[in-house]
């Protein structure tokens, strides 16, 4: 508990990871025949949407995108890839989901791992660490003028994300090698996540309790 | 209405100061608010008066989109960011407040769709910008002349109807190039 876990990722990894954000913004604002500008910043949204509102929560200064320019050259770079080869991109949907789905626990560790660095407590450090892995897809849907499908009933992602956080939170919390909790994190978050769209599982709608209360009465 | 005007008009640089990790000047500075209400004020009770002014108006958003880019860009280079971050915080602050705008009201933002050529500028002032106060050493020679050519811009662009179109997909194009400079041929 006294250690403070900082994720590093190889670079390949997190080049590949936000590039493929950056595609995917790209092909999701092309679908709403949005221009250039249009590509470019829903591109940059999904790829380092979630790092950004992390970092203004934490107050850890500056977005990690605007202290580590790597990180804006890598969405740049995978929304014009997106948006040049668009036809072989959308051909290829199902493995941008699958590197998506891969990397859900990934963003999950790094908010966890950021949250409990600033001293964050066990429930806002979960918090954070969904925030991190979703916040992109907010705000994707957020600057195309659309619902947040996050909050809309469909396959898990958000729950994935939490469910990979809270697995990760309370290993760390029980005295668990930390190296092994992250593995867990990753495994547990990819896993609901493929299940999830493999099985076509949906996340459960509100139940109106009252109402099994009042047949029964 | 009253919150749409404040945001469009404080949004850009509420949002360099959360970006920058510093306390936002326009909470600090009362006149900033005083500012931005009053313009409200004025739209909402002159709404008419001041929609004859169509062109003004379009003149007058174009300067105020080129003076924020530049102070956008400024803010970061003086921070000790490097030219990428210092473009990126430059186009953010000028396209902030059309946005939110667009997005408080529920609209996918005009500035990502077809139509009005105005994003991309903002991207060109604050990469013109960080050239120029680089080249000249000058910030305010820089900025005034990076403001002039945004306005001018922007302005034969909405005299000469030049439009952005959806993005193309070029992919075919891309392709066939590739494969004409292949060992087939």
């Amino acid at each position: 508990m006294n250690e403070v876990p900082t994720v590093v990722l190889p670079t390949v990894l997190e080049a590949l990871a936000i590039s493929v954000g950056g595609i995917s913004g790209a092909l999701h604002a092309r679908r709403r025949q949005m221009d250039v500008m249009g590509i470019l910043v829903v591109g940059f949204c999904a790829a380092l949407g979630g790092g950004v509102i992390r970092d203004i929560l934490l107050v850890s200064g500056p977005p990690v995108f605007l202290t580590s320019p790597a990180f804006l050259i890598y969405a740049m770079f995978g929304a014009v890839l997106g948006w040049i080869f668009a036809t072989v991109a959308s051909r290829a949907t199902m493995l941008i989901h699958v590197i998506d789905g891969l990397f859900i626990g990934v963003w999950v560790l790094v908010g966890a791992s950021k949250a409990i660095g600033t001293g964050l407590g066990f429930l806002a450090a979960a918090l954070v660490a969904v925030i991190t892995a979703t916040g992109g897809g907010i705000l994707r849907d957020l600057f195309c003028g659309e619902k947040v499908s996050l909050l809309l009933p469909g396959q898990w992602l958000a729950a994935a994300a939490l469910v990979g956080a809270l697995t990760f939170l309370s290993a760390f919390w029980l005295g668990v090698d930390v190296y092994v909790a992250q593995w867990m994190c990753i495994v547990v978050a990819s896993t609901i996540r493929f299940v999830s769209s493999a099985y076509d599982v949906r996340t459960p709608m509100p139940m109106d309790v009252s109402k099994i209360f009042a047949r029964s009465g | 209405m009253l919150t749409l005007s404040v945001t469009a008009g404080l949004g850009g640089l509420l949002i360099r100061d959360i970006l920058l990790a510093r306390g936002p000047i326009v909470l600090r500075d009362a006149s900033f608010i005083w500012s931005a209400l009053a313009a409200a004020v004025i739209g909402f009770f002159f709404a008419g008066y001041i929609a004859r002014f169509d062109r003004a108006l379009l003149g007058l958003e174009a300067l105020a989109m080129g003076l924020l880019a530049t102070v956008g860009t400024d803010s970061a280079l003086r921070a000790g960011m490097g030219a990428l971050p210092a473009i990126a915080v430059g186009t953010i602050v000028a396209t902030a407040g059309p946005l939110f705008r667009d997005i408080l009201g529920g609209d996918a933002p005009q500035l990502l769709r077809p139509g009005v050529f105005l994003g991309i500028l903002a991207v060109g002032a604050s990469m013109l910008y960080v050239g120029l106060d680089a080249w000249t050493r000058q910030p305010l020679l820089a900025q005034i002349a990076v403001i002039l050519i945004f306005f001018l811009t922007r302005m034969a662009a909405v005299a000469w109807g030049l439009k952005t179109s959806p993005a193309a997909d070029v992919s075919d194009r891309v392709w066939s190039f590739w494969s004409r400079r292949g060992p087939q041929q």
